[in-house]
């Protein structure tokens, strides 16, 4: 009684509250009902092209998604040891699960995403037991998109701290060649950083390393995320008081300590939330790489519209890409409110 | 050559950070509302919009924009001399080196006015649509942090409520949000480059032509680069000007 009471007073308080209420109400309820006859009732589900073409101005048609659902999730990938892309995919994505439902953040989180992302590669490249060498221009979707996240974040965190330190430290050489470094990352747009690795990179190394572009794209996101994350590890450094660290020296402890024991728990516990969203926000940005020739989700999409039968029916697709990747940041950002959560009740920050 | 993309890079992002101001606004004005299916709704559109690739909405408007003006056959005149939908876009009257010039249906195609692509069309809606999702969150947490004090004020001076919203709350907190405000408003200038995929002539498109034609590398990565860094710290600076300037 008391939650309908102050539902009514929310919704019906007032004349025009009421009469807003009222119109969004049916606005809202005509939009879904409108999508729902869309997408639901009369879509089909079958994937006959005939039975979808005749539907195309009144339902949806997922029939392409289940047609196209390998390209999808594994683009170019060979079709015949096709448990590969979804063993390591699992592989990536099944830790991360563990990790946000046992809300877990501390020095075994990285190793456990380090083993998965090491062993996932691994998976995917083959070339021992029994599983068959596969060259890396054939890796793509899901594993692709995971993999980039993961991995630039997990090799980036280290040379972030590095960079973030170094940004602090009193030799003016160390200082301003961290900042130019960080500052060429975060002037630039992604999308021209990505391009100008891939361009330069073959220019520097010439023939001596036969580097190939999915190691191009990893080093370069790596370098990337370590730019925008040690900016935020930096204003976490900068942010603890500077008696700390001079109470530290007072009873004697080495640098080495008063970095590992004082600055960086304290550091990582408060910037755990923009830590995060980097991660997201990495994750989202790696659909770039579909620009520079790399078949991630949204290239592998754009692989399967290809077939030019099936094209017309690209809204459905990009529904079930953007689908996906807003369950992946959905998860992590759920993450992040349950561990900053229970950090409020651990630290009382 | 490289000014041309620049030119068309500004173009974008100009257009773009004004739409996405108006559909920022639009949305934070639902949030705080004390309509609580207004909140709901506006709370599922900028979630929504947050957790997706900008990449992914651009692609999407692009395949939409492009479907729908492919299909049509022969230009359509909406209005005489001022708009005509055609297969290039939307073609408009515009100023070329002091007079105007409007768009005629000619013997083959359009002459005259200026075309508005449907490559622009597109990266123009999908670049405002995906920050208008952040904008409309700084905007509406601006509102909430606004002090009670002055709206009571207000209310003792006999503001109406719009009054009080639009010459008290808003301007006040343009003054708090600016420097995130401009924030977003690079990332837009920098996520602009996505134009190189959907074929947009911005400066990255036209770098990579340039480095095709002429072979020079290094030299055109570093103008790229060096337009990039003057044109986000150019905005910084504009930006420190106007927070000095807004200084109580």
């Amino acid at each position: 009684m008391k939650t309908f009471l102050k539902l009514k007073d929310a919704l019906f308080s007032n004349w025009h509250i009421t009469f807003l209420t009222i119109c969004s109400l049916i606005t809202s309820f005509y939009i879904i009902y409108e999508i729902s006859l869309w997408s639901i009732i009369n879509a089909t589900f079958i994937n006959d092209f005939q039975i979808c073409k005749d539907n195309f101005n009144i339902g949806a048609c997922w029939g392409f998604v289940y047609e196209k659902w390998e390209t999808i999730f594994y683009s170019q990938y060979p079709t015949h040891i096709s448990f590969r892309p979804i063993l390591s995919s699992l592989i990536l994505i099944l830790p991360l699960l563990y990790i946000v439902i046992k809300k877990k953040f501390d020095i075994s989180t990285f190793f456990i995403l380090l083993v998965s992302c090491i062993l996932s590669y691994f998976i995917m490249a083959g070339g021992f037991f029994f599983l068959e060498n596969v060259d890396t221009r054939y890796f793509g979707g899901i594993f692709l998109t995971l993999f980039i996240g993961v991995f630039s974040n997990i090799l980036g965190l280290p040379l972030a701290l590095l960079l973030a330190f170094s940004r602090n430290s009193n030799n003016i050489f160390v200082r301003y060649s961290s900042a130019i470094f960080v500052e060429i990352f975060r002037g630039l747009p992604l999308i021209a950083t990505l391009f100008v690795f891939v361009i330069i990179f073959p220019l520097i190394t010439q023939d001596s390393i036969n580097l190939d572009m999915f190691f191009i794209i990893c080093i370069a996101f790596v370098f990337l995320n370590a730019a925008y994350l040690s900016e935020i590890l930096r204003s976490g450094i900068n942010s603890i008081p500077s008696n700390q660290i001079h109470s530290a020296k007072s009873l004697n402890f080495s640098k080495y300590q008063i970095i590992c024991n004082i600055i960086l728990p304290q550091v990582f516990v408060k910037m755990f939330t923009p830590l995060v969203n980097q991660f997201v926000s990495i994750m989202k940005e790696s659909t770039l790489v579909s620009v520079v020739g790399m078949f991630d989700l949204l290239g592998s999409l754009n692989l399967a519209l290809g077939d030019s039968q099936w094209r017309i029916f690209y809204i459905e697709g990009i529904i079930f890409v953007a689908a996906i990747y807003w369950l992946f940041c959905k998860i992590l950002l759920i993450y992040a409110d349950r561990v900053s959560e229970k950090f409020y009740k651990e630290y009382r920050l | 050559m490289l000014f041309i993309g620049l030119v068309n890079t500004i173009r974008v992002s100009f257009i773009a950070i004004i739409l996405t101001t108006i559909f920022g606004l639009a949305l934070s004005l639902l949030q705080i509302s004390k309509i609580l299916i207004l909140e709901k709704i506006s709370f599922f559109i900028i979630d929504t919009i947050k957790n997706i690739p900008v990449y992914v909405i651009i692609i999407f408007s692009f395949l939409t924009f492009n479907n729908f003006f492919t299909n049509i056959i022969n230009p359509v005149v909406i209005i005489e001399n001022v708009l005509i939908i055609s297969r290039s876009g939307i073609t408009i009257p515009w100023i070329f080196e002091f007079v105007v010039s409007y768009p005629e249906l000619a013997r083959f195609g359009i002459t005259g006015g200026l075309d508005i692509t449907p490559e622009f069309i597109s990266l123009t809606l999908g670049l405002s649509i995906y920050t208008s999702a952040f904008v409309a969150d700084i905007f509406s947490s601006a509102i909430r942090s606004f002090p009670k004090d002055f709206r009571d004020s207000a209310s003792s001076l006999n503001f109406t409520k719009y009054q009080t919203l639009f010459f008290i709350v808003i301007p006040y907190s343009f003054r708090i949000i600016s420097p995130s405000l401009v924030n977003q408003y690079i990332n837009l200038l920098k996520n602009s480059s996505l134009g190189v995929g959907i074929g947009y002539p911005e400066l990255l498109t036209v770098t990579q032509l340039s480095i095709n034609t002429t072979g020079k590398t290094v030299e055109a990565i570093s103008i790229m680069a060096l337009i990039y860094f003057i044109l986000s710290y150019f905005t910084s600076l504009f930006l420190n000007y106007t927070t000095n300037k807004s200084k109580i």
